[in-house]
């Protein structure tokens, strides 16, 4: 495994750690294989001297303070035990009807990255299939019909350039989304914890 | 031997490694492995460890075009080196106590 490949690896099984603490983990293992490197050792033995990018992630997720979190709702007095589960019928509706608008309109987002999706899949088809049948039509019906054949694959090869472009786009902007608001969701009932 | 037992041996053998001098993560490696196993996985946290309590501080130097982290030894991190060893002293005196009975048996 080259010093790319192992870095690779360890950046995906990072993938859910936001960017900075990322960083860090990354730059600890690239120090660790240069050093080695600049001891001696060849690029291919440096990075085997490592454990394998899956240990390393799960030791640098499993130390990471955030990981562990407490509720932080005021649950130490008795009164507002009391009032919690009295006013339960209220605010639990309430929580419930937020927690499904919420949902709506994630599955509402949803569909422009989907719909983006299956349109350059589907627009790709009717291009690569207007293109390469346009000569026999051109042959077999009239030259019109090809042309117009042709021209339709062509439109269609547009289409899907924009497509792909949309959902290139629309695929990132609605995965922060999701994580934002979950991560924001968590902070409302929850606090994190720093081990050290 | 007993895992708590070798974690807090590894955080002072760390910090022993940086006693004489200023140093990074694979030599610090090189230097503990002398005497005590240990990986980088391992060697991760007790850093981030000693640096949250202040025993050790860090500092970057540009090294062959790129930036490497050296770690320096606090007085707290010295302070930590000298309790670890007054507490040893202790183990020891009970150690002692436990052979002699041991072998008086």
């Amino acid at each position: 495994m080259t010093e790319k490949e192992y870095l690779d690896a360890l950046n995906k099984a990072l993938k859910w750690l936001p960017k900075p603490e990322k960083e860090i983990c990354f730059n600890y293992a690239r120090e660790m294989i240069e050093d080695r490197i600049e001891n001696g050792f060849s690029e291919a033995e440096a990075v085997a001297q490592l454990e394998t990018p899956g240990q390393m992630a799960k030791a640098f997720l499993e130390d990471r303070g955030s990981l562990k979190f407490k509720f932080s709702l005021p649950l130490n007095s008795g009164l507002t035990v009391i009032l919690l589960v009295l006013g339960f019928p209220l605010w639990g509706a309430l929580l419930l009807a937020g927690l499904m608008v919420l949902l709506a309109g994630f599955l509402i987002a949803g569909c422009v990255p989907f719909l983006c999706v299956v349109l350059t899949v589907s627009l790709l088809f009717v291009a690569l299939v207007s293109v390469s049948a346009s000569p026999f039509v051109m042959g077999t019906v009239s030259f019109t019909a090809g042309i117009i054949q042709f021209g339709v694959g062509m439109m269609a090869l547009g289409g899907l350039i924009l497509a792909a472009l949309g959902a290139s786009l629309s695929i990132p902007w609605f995965k922060s989304a999701v994580m934002k608001t979950a991560q924001n969701l968590r902070s409302l009932f929850f606090q994190e914890v720093k081990k050290w | 031997m007993d895992s708590q037992l070798k974690k807090g041996l590894l955080e002072i053998c760390v910090l022993a490694a940086l006693a004489k001098q200023d140093s990074y993560g694979y030599q610090i490696i090189k230097d503990v492995s002398q005497v005590i196993e240990i990986s980088e996985s391992t060697l991760y946290p007790i850093l981030k460890r000693l640096e949250a309590s202040h025993d050790l501080e860090t500092y970057s130097v540009e090294h062959n075009s790129r930036l490497r982290k050296y770690y320096r030894l606090t007085d707290s991190g010295r302070r930590h080196i000298a309790d670890f060893l007054d507490d040893w002293k202790a183990v020891m005196t009970v150690i002692d106590f436990i052979k002699g009975e041991v072998h008086h048996d």
